[in-house]
């Protein structure tokens, strides 16, 4: 392995490691294996939320570089192309109507935010078809009206709901760890494994399906089909995560860029940094979101957001001046 | 090795290719040619795969070409097209090693055998200095180089080519012609699609004149005033100097 890499793997769990011991409440190192308040904090509520935060941050970064290279472009992100907003809003229905219904053992809401995203790539595609081309252009004005549409679908619903309801959904709307178990976290590590070893297995496929259609065609991958695979793949990741975290932006934006950056070389080392930052990335973003303002929380989406937006904007630049 | 019969092909009611007969042996070496909007580039889409709603039989060494899966094909034939495609940073060694990928599976990546043959073309086209350049940073000429390259590696008996020489400047176009008619020398089947008949005619044996999606003429290269006008509709003359034959638009 790479020398580079194994410093940000130490790192990296270094991060993970320390983290959950600093916050507000300060955890008394001696009573971590007693029945206290400090190891409770410890075990059920910091530890399970670090790694969410990773869990979550390695899944949004690796769907941005996949969604990246299936479009040809850097700005394609779940984020951007209201893929996540369309996830929210089936999430913020699931809510309002009480879905307390399971499918195949999955909880409706997983489901509605599925759908939601599915809709948002099927209408995404729909437009990329109908005008063929998948510019920039298309593709961030598409996401911007979707996000108009499921923004206001969600103040829609919101509106309809009760005073106390419509706080709790708008602080899950600006992202955020919610408080989880180790009951959901075994769910989630088997589909991030999964997720992981899927892209790593499909890596030259990907590469091959950002060289171009028909690129890819004559080197034997049928990229139609792959691309619907992938997309279903995707969005059935991203409705499960928003689920848990709210429609966090930008990570997916950052992290591949970043690693585009480092190393335009080789995919490999590519998908690797961008598994390993992402999910860094998000939990340190958390620790600052938790420990900045004490005692109050900032919702980490927010901060993302603060982040990502100015990148956003550069990245847009550097594009539009390369290919105006 | 490659026999259409009765290909057509249409857009809604607009015709693009109407009742196609070619038959193509190995080794040749084919210049198709006719004006734009003959039907040249989608020939070209329909025998790699691309399209796949047309009517008529297509066959590569006797097999239907729609019985073949899309890596079954990417060993038999590879396509180079008059623009490419690429945006996003990647590196010539990563297209390259692209051509192996119809030798690779879901679990088995390239192998140490895919790489030696990298190696080999990398020499044979003289690709050394290029292997960690992003393609989008070189020139026409290069990139055009680096696919001819990758579809050398993907070890295909049929190569095509759309308007390779387009905006290649007269020493690319030099390099490019030499490598073609070495791979042909080889064995390979080369097929290029131009309207610029006057630059290929020379290195080719068979030629076809394609227009508003019918088969003028096919077989072997002959100048021939009376096909040529009826393809363009503009008068063409030959000398042949030292040898060498010349084509040039006589107006």
């Amino acid at each position: 392995m790479n020398k580079k890499y194994l410093l940000l793997l130490i790192i990296g769990l270094a991060m993970v490691m320390l983290l959950p011991f600093i916050g507000i409440i300060k955890i008394n190192l001696a009573s971590l294996f007693e029945n206290s308040n400090s190891s409770f904090i410890f075990w059920q509520i910091r530890i399970p939320r670090t790694l969410l935060g990773f869990i979550a941050g390695s899944s949004l970064a690796l769907a941005g570089l996949i969604f990246q290279n299936i479009f040809k472009n850097s700005l394609a992100t779940p984020y951007t192309l209201g893929i996540s907003s369309g996830a929210s809003a089936g999430i913020v229905l699931g809510i309002k109507l009480n879905l307390s219904m399971t499918f195949l053992g999955l909880s409706g809401l997983y489901i509605l935010g599925f759908a939601g995203a599915l809709i948002s790539i099927g209408v995404i595609l729909g437009i990329a078809r109908i005008v063929k081309s998948y510019s920039i252009y298309t593709l961030l004005m598409s996401g911007v009206a979707l996000n108009f549409l499921f923004s206001s679908l969600i103040v829609l619903i919101q509106y309809l709901f009760d005073f106390t309801q419509t706080i709790s959904i708008l602080r899950w709307l600006m992202g955020g760890m919610t408080p989880i178990g180790y009951r959901e976290l075994l769910f989630l590590f088997p589909l991030y494994i999964f997720f992981i070893l899927g892209t790593y297995f499909l890596k030259n496929e990907l590469l091959i399906a950002s060289a171009g259609e028909e690129f890819a065609y004559s080197k034997g991958l049928d990229i139609r089909k792959f691309r619907i695979i992938i997309f279903v793949a995707v969005s059935f990741m991203i409705g499960i995560l928003v689920s848990f975290v709210g429609p966090i932006g930008f990570i997916g934006l950052i992290v591949p860029h970043t690693a585009r950056l480092l190393f335009k070389r080789d995919f490999k080392s590519m998908l690797g940094f961008t598994i390993i930052s992402g999910g860094l990335l998000l939990t340190l973003t958390d620790f600052l979101a938790r420990t900045l303002i004490p005692p109050a929380e900032i919702p980490v989406g927010i901060i993302t957001s603060l982040m990502g937006a100015p990148f956003f904007l550069f990245v847009l630049i550097t594009n539009l001046r390369k290919n105006g | 090795m490659i026999e259409i019969k009765n290909l057509s092909f249409q857009i809604k009611s607009k015709k693009i290719l109407n009742n196609i007969n070619l038959k193509i042996k190995k080794s040749d070496f084919w210049l198709i040619f006719g004006p734009n909007g003959a039907g040249k580039t989608t020939l070209f889409k329909i025998l790699t795969g691309l399209i796949g709603n047309y009517k008529g039989e297509i066959h590569i060494d006797t097999e239907n070409i729609k019985k073949k899966s899309r890596k079954e094909m990417a060993k038999k034939i590879s396509y180079l097209p008059q623009f490419d495609e690429f945006s996003l940073p990647l590196s010539v060694k990563e297209i390259l090693l692209a051509g192996r990928y119809p030798y690779t599976s879901f679990f088995k990546d390239y192998s140490t055998k895919d790489y030696a043959i990298l190696n080999e073309a990398v020499e044979q086209f003289g690709l050394g200095d290029f292997l960690n350049r992003d393609i989008n940073t070189l020139s026409g000429g290069e990139r055009k180089k680096v696919l001819l390259a990758s579809a050398f590696i993907q070890d295909v008996s049929i190569i095509l080519l759309d308007e390779p020489f387009t905006f290649l400047d007269p020493q690319a176009v030099s390099n490019l012609k030499k490598n073609l008619v070495t791979l042909n020398k080889g064995g390979k089947t080369i097929i290029i699609i131009s309207h610029h008949i006057e630059t290929l005619f020379s290195m080719v044996n068979k030629t076809a004149a394609l227009k508003s999606g019918h088969i003028i003429y096919s077989g072997d290269k002959v100048f021939d005033r009376d096909i040529l006008a009826k393809t363009y509709g503009i008068k063409f003359n030959h000398l042949v100097l030292e040898n060498r034959e010349i084509i040039f638009i006589d107006e």
